[in-house]
């Protein structure tokens, strides 16, 4: 049995988890850096070391020190979160050599959905569906085109060593498929030094949707049941929901027993979660397994009732999960917001600073990094909080969505909250008519408005501030000059 | 007279009289009656001709942040001053970061739009542009250098017909 569980990750997730630690009676570890001195996670753990100062190799990812820790505190079990080391095989195998438990999957588990093309490669065997591509050895001009024809068009032209859109094309018709192949491979060749090519087939307008999985050690396979992850700006899911507007019964089981036989095809252990892009046409590809709790998971909690981190813990102390598949069910909607600072009129650009006043809603589950007083510095992730909904129906989730967010205001920076108001107003976003690229493409729906009715209310907001300010005009507002100097 | 700036569009208001019932309040030549409870540090309720809203409200360095049902409004704290510290041919960084790389030298003659800087500031790149056409005269801080948010990186030669 587990005792003391040691958090290797930070702010809400860190929170997180000790929540439900605390709830099965297990003691926790907090470790943070000297800039997260005053987050809430490190309160709520029952010890809390200090990584110090540094990067994050010095601290979030100093696996060395961060055993020491662990013996040190004699944790003997550590939560790896979601990013930091969560996908980390050297640190998984370093825990199983000082037998720690890994609240996690087996290192072969990460190294296989690491790879992303061994992980297609060994996907392909158990056929499950890929995006149709080509990814041989041959690169030759005339071959690659026959293939690109295969695929059928529009076909994207990627370069094996790519990254950040270098090496990269989409191909739109046959007749410039050689003009398009010749660029990408000069441009691969001088970014890269190497100009062998994959192609794939581009899916114009896709959704993302994934299945949440969790496995026991002793052949139990189950899944949660779907999160649509389509409202995403820089490549970053912002919005997400279960059950996804678009699926039917009939393609929502397709989609979950591809899932499951997946992480029984590599006998997963623990929570994962296979995502997939979904066509307009109604078909999906296996896209990628994240090998860890997702920045989501609350929306599958809130449907489906389970705790996922208890039945992370459960399955890391070698229990039966005592579970038939027929018993998970899906009830109601629910709907995760994350909340950014940043600032969506200016390119989502980052923003720092103090957060006076987070404010409190009835109206959802409130997963915050951060409490009132806190700094939002330059250092970390800007994610601050997410504020997840539980409605009858999707309509419902959206206005207990809008009454929370209405709730929380943040205030101290500006931060991506009104941006998701606007989102969740918008019409094709209400009809559930949403892909990937949604933000990009409805920019010109999504531009802040003035609203003038609020006008009197700021004048009258003006005038109590400048009122307090005289000394001699001693209202009830004279409080409102004593605000905290945080 | 004060004025408020929402938008594009500018309102001039003043309080024309107090009561125990609240102000009176002249917008644009049209009058409201208005009056302000608070009920937290952050919170005020606000009643405009018998309309209540909960209005938060935090006092910033330069602004006021203020949301009224979910809208974020950042009010200058005073209307009369003028925008920022960016000066015509001055360039400043948005934000607290570290100087990543210098895209032109000293004495180079740039176009407005120009990238000039890189800077790397929660963990993602922002590039400076030159924000007129003209000459440099120096960068005021190097490489690898961590500068604050609001602050001046380059400098340009003054322009010889202003």
């Amino acid at each position: 049995m587990i005792k003391k569980i040691l958090i290797a990750n930070r702010a809400e997730i860190a929170s997180r988890v000790m929540k439900t630690a605390k709830k099965m009676g297990i003691k926790t570890v907090a470790i943070f850096s000297n800039e997260d001195k005053d987050l809430p996670f490190v309160k709520h753990a029952d010890e809390s070391v200090c990584l110090g100062s540094g990067t994050l190799a010095e601290t979030y990812l100093n696996q060395e020190l961060i055993l020491k820790i662990i013996k040190d505190s004699r944790a003997d079990a550590v939560h790896p979160g979601y990013g930091f080391l969560s996908e980390n095989s050297d640190f998984c195998e370093l825990l199983e050599k000082n037998k720690i438990t890994f609240i996690g999957p087996d290192s072969y588990a990460i190294n296989l959905m690491g790879d992303k093309k061994e992980s297609k490669v060994s996907m392909e065997k158990i056929s499950i569906p890929l995006v149709p591509g080509y990814h041989g050895d041959n690169q030759d001009e005339s071959a690659l085109s026959v293939e690109a024809k295969k695929i059928g068009f529009p076909v994207l032209i990627k370069a094996v060593a790519g990254g950040g859109g270098k090496g990269m094309r989409i191909v739109h018709d046959e007749s410039s498929f050689l003009e398009n192949l010749s660029t990408a491979k000069s441009e691969a060749k001088s970014a890269f030094g190497n100009d062998k090519v994959i192609l794939e087939k581009y899916i114009v307008n896709p959704r993302h949707i994934e299945v949440q999985v969790m496995s026991d050690t002793h052949g139990g396979h189950f899944h949660f049941f779907e999160r649509e992850c389509s409202i995403q700006r820089r490549y970053q899911k912002v919005i997400e929901e279960t059950p996804s507007p678009v699926l039917d019964e009939i393609k929502r089981q397709a989609i979950c027993e591809t899932a499951v036989k997946i992480s029984a095809g590599i006998n997963y252990r623990g929570a994962g979660t296979i995502e997939f892009i979904y066509t307009q046409e109604g078909d999906f590809y296996f896209l990628e397994m994240n090998t860890r709790l997702q920045v989501e998971h609350p929306v599958t909690e809130m449907v489906t009732g389970f705790d996922l981190v208890e039945l992370q813990i459960r399955v890391a102390s070698g229990e039966k999960l005592d579970l038939k598949q027929s018993e998970i069910s899906q009830t109601g909607h629910s709907l995760e917001c994350r909340i950014y600072a940043e600032d969506p009129d200016r390119d989502f650009m980052p923003q720092i600073g103090t957060i006076q006043y987070v404010g409190e809603s009835s109206y959802c589950r409130h997963d915050s990094s951060v409490e009132d007083g806190n700094v939002v510095t330059t250092g970390y992730d800007p994610m601050i909080s997410k504020v997840i909904t539980f409605g009858s129906d999707r309509e419902d989730s959206i206005e207990l969505m809008k009454a929370s967010l209405a709730d929380l205001p943040f205030l101290g920076l500006k931060t991506n909250r009104e941006f998701l108001g606007r989102v969740l107003n918008n019409e094709r976003f209400k009809r559930g008519d949403i892909h990937t690229h949604f933000i990009e493409e409805e920019k010109g729906t999504l531009i802040r408005e003035e609203s003038l009715e609020d006008v009197p209310y700021i004048t009258t907001v003006m005038n109590v501030i400048e009122n307090d300010k005289k000394p001699y005009h001693m209202t009830s507002w004279d409080e409102l000059s004593g605000f905290r100097n945080i | 007279m004060r004025t408020l700036k929402l938008g594009d569009d500018l309102f001039g208001f003043k309080i024309i009289d107090k009561t125990n019932a609240g102000y009176n309040i002249i917008i644009n030549g049209q009058p409201f009656c208005v009056r302000a409870d608070r009920t937290s540090p952050y919170e005020l309720h606000i009643s405009v001709d018998n309309v209540i809203k909960k209005v938060f409200l935090a006092e910033l360095v330069d602004t006021f942040h203020i949301v009224i049902e979910g809208k974020d409004y950042f009010v200058p704290k005073s209307a009369s001053e003028s925008q920022s510290s960016a000066a015509e041919g001055s360039m400043i960084s948005p934000m607290p970061g570290k100087i990543i790389k210098v895209l032109a030298k000293i004495g180079e003659t740039v176009k407005a739009g120009q990238a000039l800087i890189v800077m790397e500031a929660m963990k993602m790149e922002h590039t400076l542009k030159a924000s007129s056409d003209g000459v440099i005269k120096s960068f005021l801080a190097k490489v690898g250098e961590q500068v604050p948010g609001d602050t001046q990186l380059v400098e340009f030669e003054e322009d010889q017909n202003d």
